[in-house]
């Protein structure tokens, strides 16, 4: 059994790939698909100077895990793992890093967009942003209590475009 | 029988409703609703923002039928917005 890289998936230090395995462990694997989302500075038309990002770390760590098993199954592939930055962010800076290995391009690139999705709409974590005009804000964001009727669907624009109608909605590709 | 204490914390956007410190008492065996119909009582303006919140004890997510038997942290876990 193959022995890979322990790391957090939330972390509050700046975001390197180094912190993944390295694609020569899965010999059956020949592609990569890479996802770098990074701090841009606008948003909704508002000039965006700086975010800070939060978690609740002790689910968040625990559904990265999970939505990383579950593609990996869903989708053949070898290999997924997403690391979430939390903190103060400028902009430019790296905010999420998605990685999948997959024996074919197609896998690779389904599989890491998925974990994104995932990981945006799912798990616990906040995004402030702060507007150079001075005013701050939580952006608008997915409501992922259960226990009620799943009766909302909703079209913001930041977060995403589909509607929400229940546990793992998102498929590739829309 | 005597009452368990509960903390609250918050996160997200419901966060900025509701004061840095919650503390509420209750009977054991109170539903985490009933809890959260307590709090909404004493901080009415935070109300729609914690319907909108899932619940979370430790590292799990917990359905508001759930029953509190212990003192413990009750975690608000507001609309996620990552990436």
């Amino acid at each position: 059994m193959q022995h890979l890289k322990q790391f957090a998936r939330i972390q509050d230090t700046a975001l390197s790939q180094s912190s993944f395995d390295e694609i020569q462990h899965f010999p059956e694997c020949g592609g990569i698909g890479i996802f770098v989302g990074t701090v841009r500075n606008h948003h909704e038309g508002k000039a965006v100077q700086s975010l800070k990002y939060t978690a609740y770390a002790p689910v968040a760590e625990k559904m990265i895990r999970q939505i990383e098993q579950e593609i990996q199954q869903q989708y053949g592939v070898s290999y997924v793992r997403v690391i979430h930055r939390i903190g103060d962010l400028a902009i430019g800076e790296t905010a999420i890093i998605a990685m999948a290995y997959a024996p074919h391009r197609r896998e690779a690139f389904q599989a890491c967009e998925v974990a994104v999705e995932r990981v945006k709409h799912e798990v616990p974590v906040w995004k402030e942003e702060f507007y150079c005009d001075g005013s701050s804000q939580y952006v608008e964001g997915c409501c992922i209590r259960k226990d009620h009727p799943p009766v909302e669907v909703h079209t913001h624009t930041e977060c995403c475009n589909h509607p929400h109608t229940g546990e793992n909605a998102y498929q590739w590709p829309l | 029988m005597h009452d368990i204490l509960i903390q609250i914390e918050a996160f997200g956007a419901v966060k900025q409703a509701l004061p840095e410190t919650v503390q509420m008492q209750c009977l054991p065996g109170t539903a985490i609703a009933d809890l959260l119909l307590q709090l909404n009582h004493s901080y009415p303006a935070a109300a729609a923002l914690v319907e909108r919140c899932a619940c979370a004890i430790g590292e799990d997510i917990v359905p508001r039928q759930q029953t509190l038997q212990h003192s413990t942290t009750l975690v608000l876990l507001s609309p996620v917005a990552g990436g």
